[in-house]
């Protein structure tokens, strides 16, 4: 009779040390932060509440991710409360683009009046070379604070619009032109810097 | 169903076209490689969704950008020992 054994690995939860979160995860959710709020300060204040949070929480932590990506949803939250203060402090100017708003091929057809100009490069052959990465953060980084929080959030953190639209106080369409020209600028930051440093 | 370049702008406002269903996602791809309206406009969309989901896979491997400065790594760690200790 063939019994089963119960695994006795230890859970993440059980072999975490938070003490020496900082040196094992610092330096990660640090990165992650400052792409997407930009300010050092603020990105290091975002990491020191996540890890606040995390030895508050780790009680509650059931220990099926790992540490590190479960620390990351929490930075995840706090950097969207940082976004939502920074919009306190610092509206978006709901008439910009109020233009494009008006237009008929938008209401039309939701695209805008002016064609969209083709790449002038292929990004998707970079996908694999690290520096292009460095270019799209960098790039990233000179967009303007509304533009940024606004392709942080509705393209990278995937958050729905409505939601994104309580964050930062505003409407759909105002979301919308600010990652239109999020876009826009992002495109020509990264035919300008990439192209530069193909072989 | 034939989607209109508005609901295919729509779509793609509200997600990535890679998560739609698959009949819908062939759908939305076949108007945006026909359609001389919105061609151009919506293809940018989508390559950016697809840039920023090829982000979201290599952004763990990526290791270029500031460490947290030292006096920063020391005041956390002193929190964090505070905190612990506090509870």
């Amino acid at each position: 009779m063939t019994r089963m054994k119960t695994t006795d690995q230890p859970t993440p939860k059980e072999t975490t040390h938070p003490e020496q979160w900082v040196d094992e995860y610092g330096d990660y959710l640090y990165r992650f932060a400052l792409l997407r709020l930009k300010d050092p300060s603020t990105a290091q204040d975002a990491v020191q509440e996540t890890f606040l949070a995390g030895i508050k929480g780790l009680d509650q932590f059931d220990g099926r991710v790992d540490v590190k990506y479960w620390l990351r949803g929490i930075l995840r939250n706090k950097i969207v409360d940082h976004i939502r203060k920074s919009v306190r402090e610092h509206p978006v100017d709901d008439t910009e683009g109020q233009d494009i708003v008006d237009s008929y091929s938008f209401k039309l057809f939701g695209v805008t009046d002016r064609p969209t100009k083709p790449w002038q490069f292929d990004p998707s052959r970079a996908y694999e070379k690290n520096a292009f990465w460095k270019a799209f953060e960098e790039c990233l980084g000179k967009l303007g604070d509304n533009m940024r929080q606004a392709f942080v959030l509705k393209m990278l953190e995937g958050m729905p619009t409505e939601k994104i639209c309580k964050v930062m106080n505003i409407q759909a369409n105002n979301l919308w032109v600010l990652n239109h020209r999020a876009r826009l600028q992002l495109k020509s930051c990264l035919e300008k810097n990439w192209d530069r440093e193909e072989e | 169903m034939i989607l209109t370049c508005k609901q295919v702008s729509k779509a793609l406002a509200e997600g990535d076209y890679k998560d739609l269903p698959r009949s819908q996602r062939v759908m939305l791809r076949l108007h945006v490689a026909i359609c001389f309206i919105c061609h151009g406009f919506n293809r940018n969309i989508m390559r950016f969704q697809d840039m920023v989901r090829a982000f979201r896979g290599k952004e763990d491997e990526l290791s270029f950008g500031p460490a947290l400065p030292d006096e920063t790594r020391a005041r956390i760690r002193a929190e964090i020992e505070k905190q612990r200790h506090a509870s």
